[in-house]
């Protein structure tokens, strides 16, 4: 995993490690019988609360593209981190059911943006094995997925769901300042963080700005 | 799929705990599928996508009319699966044949996805609520019915 490609596919599939978090979110929390009784719902509310996910996916995909492709795939990476660290504990702290669609609504949006950036990184870097890469970062989605419950029920010997959603927005935060090396990882137009931070600003390019916020 | 897995276990009898393992074996049949079937499908994407969502589509009917607790427990498993390889051997289909712009393609196709995403699970849960859970999941075997039929019709055109 030296080269800089291999570095930013690496990247690209711990952001859809954590994607496959998110995605898994509603099916564990929502089936669990103390979210249930906490929030009063119904099978349709529990639907509903399962679309507000894939709506704000839905707003955050139509956006992603455009974003992807103005500010480069690793830029965005960062910036739909970032905000997915920022909303997972929003959520393990919603009080009542609407609190919690909006968060739900807003974690779909920032997500979405990792998932489309991840998807363009495998298919640009490696065109002579797109499906095995797709289906590579795919598997990180699964894992993620898994990964979700997994902690849930783990977890629950100890603590309640809110804790665990917590811990993955913190993780995801550092991952990025980890993943940030000033040396090797290139974004979409062969810039480096220093020349990001040149064409952006310190302010977006300095790993310290954003390491340690969680 | 994974968001009304947990629903549907507990409404056939078993508690949170298992239905909770349940959806976590369903996550783990999507990995083991993609790990074990992607680097054996770049040379034929299109009929990886045709046939994972044809055997997708059998493995939630018999899901959906079996009421076999054994089936109810591995069933998701088996699910996870077949559908594995549908959504990203797409994006890499289409990767593939549409070049320039990744991330607007990306972006318009999961997009696409995402409408699914919002359509499906809340129909799935006005159609669980008037009538039951089972009847409600048996809306994602029209759903991969109809993805079996858009890549053949589109792999004959192409």
């Amino acid at each position: 995993m030296t080269s800089p490609g291999e570095r930013l596919y690496a990247v690209a599939c711990v952001g859809m490690f954590v994607f496959g978090m998110i995605l898994g979110l509603p099916g564990t929390v929502l089936g669990q019988p103390e979210t249930v009784a906490q929030f009063g719902l119904s099978l349709a509310d529990r639907g509903l609360l399962i679309a507000t996910l894939f709506a704000g996916l839905l707003v955050g995909s139509l956006l992603s593209g455009p974003l992807v492709d103005s500010i480069g795939q690793r830029l965005a990476l960062v910036v739909s981190s970032s905000l997915v660290a920022v909303a997972l504990p929003l959520l393990a702290m919603a009080s009542n059911a609407a609190v919690a669609s909006t968060v739900i609504f807003a974690l779909g949006a920032a997500a979405a943006s990792i998932n489309t950036a991840s998807n363009a990184i495998s298919s640009e870097l490696f065109p002579h094995e797109r499906a095995r890469r797709m289906n590579g970062i795919a598997i990180m989605v699964g894992l993620g997925g898994l990964a979700m419950p997994t902690a849930t029920v783990l977890a629950s010997e100890l603590v309640t769901w809110e804790p665990s959603s917590s811990v993955v927005g913190c993780s995801q935060r550092l991952w990025r300042f980890w993943g940030s090396d000033p040396l090797t990882s290139l974004d979409s137009r062969g810039l480096t963080p220093l020349g990001r931070s040149l064409h952006f600003g310190n302010s977006r390019g300095n790993p310290s700005s954003r390491g340690f916020s969680c | 799929m994974a968001g009304w897995t947990s629903t549907f276990v507990i409404a056939s009898g078993f508690s949170a705990s298992e239905a909770t393992a349940v959806l976590s074996l369903h996550w783990l049949g999507l990995i083991l599928s993609r790990a074990f079937f992607s680097s054996r499908i770049d040379r034929a994407k299109a009929i990886a996508v045709e046939r994972s969502a044809v055997l997708s589509a059998l493995a939630l009917l018999v899901l959906v009319v079996s009421g076999a607790p054994s089936l109810v427990m591995i069933g998701p498993f088996v699910v996870g699966v077949c559908m594995a390889l549908v959504m990203p051997t797409s994006l890499a289909l289409a990767g593939e044949r549409i070049q320039g712009n990744p991330g607007a393609l990306f972006g318009v196709l999961l997009t696409v996805a995402q409408v699914g995403g919002i359509v499906l699970p809340a129909s799935i849960g006005l159609v669980a609520e008037q009538t039951s859970v089972r009847l409600g999941l048996s809306l994602l075997v029209v759903s991969f019915g109809t993805i079996a039929l858009i890549v053949r019709r589109f792999t004959r055109d192409a």
